[in-house]
């Protein structure tokens, strides 16, 4: 289903970061973790990703800062975003963020799989 | 000289009853006796004399400033007058001009200390004029004219002789702002007929001559019409001069003819004009001078009726000084009275000047359809700093104010009538550093004169800016909180929502991964303890903010407290923990407040130094006492808190990036909660960083009342 996307989960939450990766690896993509926007960003300088699932509050560098580095990257402007986050005003954040989906938290797996793979088949 | 005759008859009649030689024996004993005694009442006599001149020039003093006073008076209410007509819509907009005319003519037949009123236009000419048609007198030459136009302030001009009736006057002239912004003159001459009688009243009759003259030393009262109508100057002479110099006294005159003058003077305040109150000295000193010569026959005559003698001088003088009593107090409520009806006017507009001036509010008067502000307190200046506001219109002050419509708001009022009030009216002000906004509650409430026509605006208006963006503030932070909780709370649900699904998932599928099933139940487990500690710390803080926490006073050991916290935290350490908890303390220590509370404090601060101490070293938990306080400092040598977010270290919700970094759990409520607590008990906490690196905690707590007296009284740990 996802074989050969790159996706990349940014997410501080070790569990979820983790289970979100081995669900994602479960359904065939290639999945890349950060726990921090400093270290997504370093990910995404080496192998650019095809979606990023991102979160907004993180330590180190937030989401926001992380999205205007990516822009700033040669093809930073490829990779789609998904907002994963428990923030209130999702959809207007996502909308500001340049998102092209969001899902909030917390989520039901199945709907996140559909949403990732929606984002991927438009791209 | 009636009284004497009974003694001189007595001494008359002794010798036919007791021959020559007794009578020239009774003439020597009474001669002896009586001459010291006629020395004594001449000497006595004399002084009498001097005291009751130096008297009698004290209350001609008194008179003198008395009539300055009146003179006062009577020219500040006239020109108070003035001043109030210049301020009605009559004089102020031209359109109304063709009326003034009549006015000045009602004014003039009502008021007889008018001589003449008119109103000049800003080129001179008399737009009206009483007793003359409009437009026919000139008066840009005049002074008081050239000296309004330039300084747009009342003039009180030196005095003049009128040319209809040869008789001395004084203008008064005051600046009328017309709306159409050019200066016009309001002006009148005081005839000071009236002003001469109340003085004369206020002096008395006895011949005494009451004189006023202007700071130019002419005298323009006068009891002589022909003195005052050639207004004699008195320049040079000295009384006229300390007068003119403000100096108050008295002094004996020669005039020209000769005659020998009791001389007091006065200024008039504010004026610098002078009073004079006269009279030849033989006349003011006549009644005194009398009775002594008097007094003296009467002593030749029999000094064995002295005594009876000196008794009835004293009655006469005493009499004398009852007589000037009564002028003085005369012209004190005279001059009174006088201050008063005349300061009416003017006080009134004082106290309403003052009002507005420091009214806690903003006030501002507009005046036309333009609004032109005529008045403006210096709150209602602070809307738009360093900006003139005095004659300028809405627009000209607020050019801003046409694009956000408020000059079709403030003509509306203007039209209809009808008050406008607003609640936070955001208002957009330029400002040398760009727009500022400002919010307002404002009433906006339309004058009118006495025909109900509308004359201008009034604006009252106090300015929220602080208290709405503080609301903003309070709303912003709230909405912080409210987003923060929500993603704290969330964050636990997702992890254990995902564990749930993941098992689920692996149960779908047949395959059962135990290590993996393992790590999402241990996940679970971590999580429904991480959501219980946060919903704790989350009604904690939403107790405190309803003020709803439980509070008890009681008395607290908190060596006692601080021990049991040290060893509690000892045995949670792990067993290849490196931490070493040092407590030292001066005990006891008794505060008063809530043990579970405070024992709260304490193993916050506890734990907080063991969890951001990753690498374990020496925590140190030190107990004193400094100023009157107990304190409890807290001080480990782990991650530290970096010096930019030291602020909101105390704040909700608020997590160090050194301490995220770390990896430590955390809520980001612990020290607030902390704080919290350590403030409902009269105390503070501050933070400081360990000598080294690392934290130090600082709180400070009132002790509890025995303690501070009696230091070595309390609970031995």
């Amino acid at each position: 289903m996802g074989q050969g996307v790159r996706v990349l989960v940014v997410e501080d939450d070790l569990h979820v970061r983790r289970d979100l990766a081995d669900v994602l690896e479960e359904e065939g993509y290639l999945v890349d973790v950060a726990s921090h926007g400093l270290e997504a960003l370093e990910r995404a300088r080496r192998a650019l990703p095809d979606v990023v699932l991102l979160d907004l509050s993180l330590p180190v560098m937030d989401g926001w800062a992380f999205r205007r580095e990516l822009l700033g990257l040669e093809g930073g402007e490829r990779p789609r975003i998904i907002l994963v986050t428990a923030d209130l005003h999702t959809s207007e954040k996502a909308s500001r963020l340049g998102a092209s989906a969001y899902v909030q938290k917390p989520f039901d797996v199945d709907e996140l799989l559909a949403t990732v793979s929606a984002v991927t088949r438009a791209a | 000289m009636a009284e004497p005759r009974p003694a001189a008859a007595d001494s008359e009649r002794e010798p036919s009853s007791g021959g020559p030689s007794h009578r020239t024996r009774v003439l020597g004993i009474l001669a002896l006796a009586g001459l010291p005694l006629l020395l004594l009442a001449a000497v006595s006599l004399s002084q009498g004399v001097a005291d009751v001149e130096a008297q009698i020039a004290e209350e001609r003093v008194d008179l003198a400033r008395a009539a300055a006073l009146a003179t006062a008076a009577f020219v500040d209410g006239n020109l108070a007058t003035l001043r109030g007509l210049a301020l009605t819509r009559s004089f102020t907009d031209p359109a109304a001009h063709a009326d003034v005319a009549r006015l000045l003519d009602r004014i003039r037949a009502e008021d007889p200390n008018w001589d003449v009123l008119g109103f000049a236009d800003r080129e001179g000419w008399n737009v009206a004029i009483t007793g003359l048609p409009p437009r026919t007198v000139h008066i840009a030459h005049l002074g008081f004219f050239q000296q309004v136009q330039a300084t747009g302030r009342p003039v009180v001009s030196p005095a003049f002789t009128g040319r209809v009736r040869g008789i001395p006057l004084i203008a008064l002239a005051v600046p009328v702002e017309l709306a159409s912004g050019e200066r016009g003159v309001l002006s009148g001459s005081l005839s000071l007929e009236r002003l001469q009688d109340e003085l004369q009243q206020i002096v008395g009759d006895h011949g005494i001559q009451v004189v006023v003259l202007d700071s130019e030393g002419q005298v323009f009262i006068h009891p002589d019409p022909a003195v005052a109508g050639a207004l004699t100057s008195l320049r040079g002479r000295a009384d006229a001069e300390a007068a003119l110099a403000g100096e108050t006294g008295s002094r004996r005159t020669v005039e020209v003819d000769g005659t020998d003058t009791l001389v007091a003077y006065a200024p008039v305040p504010k004026m610098g004009w002078g009073v004079l109150v006269q009279q030849p000295a033989a006349a003011a000193f006549d009644v005194a001078r009398q009775q002594v010569a008097a007094a003296l026959t009467l002593f030749a005559l029999a000094a064995a009726v002295a005594g009876w003698l000196s008794w009835h001088l004293g009655g006469r003088l005493s009499l004398l000084y009852q007589r000037q009593l009564d002028a003085r107090a005369r012209a004190e409520v005279v001059a009174r009275e006088l201050r008063v009806v005349s300061a009416e006017n003017e006080g009134h507009r004082r106290f309403l000047e003052e009002l507005i001036a420091s009214a806690p509010v903003a006030i501002a008067i507009t005046r036309g359809p333009e609004h032109r502000f005529v008045t403006a307190n210096p709150r209602y200046r602070e809307l738009k700093p360093g900006s003139e506001m005095l004659g300028k219109t809405l627009v000209e002050v607020f050019p801003e104010a046409e694009r956000q419509g408020t000059v079709e708001r403030w003509d509306r009022v203007y039209a209809t009538g009808e008050q406008l009030s607003t609640l936070d009216y955001p208002f957009a002000v330029d400002t040398d550093s760009g727009e500022v906004v400002r919010y307002l509650n404002f009433v906006l409430s339309r004058h009118e004169d006495a025909d109900g026509r509308p004359e201008g605006l009034l604006i009252v208006a106090m300015e929220t800016t602080a208290a709405v963006l503080a609301r903003q503030r309070a709303e912003r932070e709230k909405d912080d909180f409210l987003s923060m909780a929500s993603h704290d709370l969330k964050s636990p649900l997702t992890s254990l929502g995902l564990a749930a699904q993941m098992i689920d998932r692996m149960l779908g599928r047949g395959a059962v991964d135990r290590p993996r099933l393992e790590r999402h139940v241990a996940t679970i487990r971590e999580q429904v303890a991480r959501a219980s500690l946060l919903i704790g710390d989350l009604l904690d803080v939403s107790r405190m903010e309803t003020g709803q926490l439980e509070r008890r006073r009681e008395p607290v050991d908190l060596v006692k407290l601080a021990r049991a916290a040290v060893q509690r935290q000892r045995d949670a350490l792990p067993d290849d923990a490196t931490h070493e908890i040092v407590e030292t303390a001066e005990e006891p220590l008794v505060v008063e407040g809530d043990e579970a509370r405070l024992d709260q404090v304490l193993t916050n601060l506890l734990s907080n130094a063991v969890k951001y101490s990753p690498d374990g070293g020496r925590i140190d938990v030190r107990l004193g006492r400094d100023d009157g306080q107990a304190t409890i400092e807290v001080a480990d040598h782990g991650v530290g808190v970096p010096e930019a977010e030291r602020d909101r270290l105390f704040a909700p919700f608020s997590r160090t990036t050194a301490a995220v970094r770390s990896g430590v759990e955390g809520t980001g409520l612990g020290l607030y909660i902390t704080r919290r607590i350590v403030e409902e008990h009269g105390g503070t906490i501050g933070f400081t960083e360990t000598p080294g690196g690392g934290a130090t905690f600082l709180v400070r707590l009132p002790l509890g009342r025995g303690e501070v007296e009696h230091p070595e009284v309390g609970e031995a740990a």
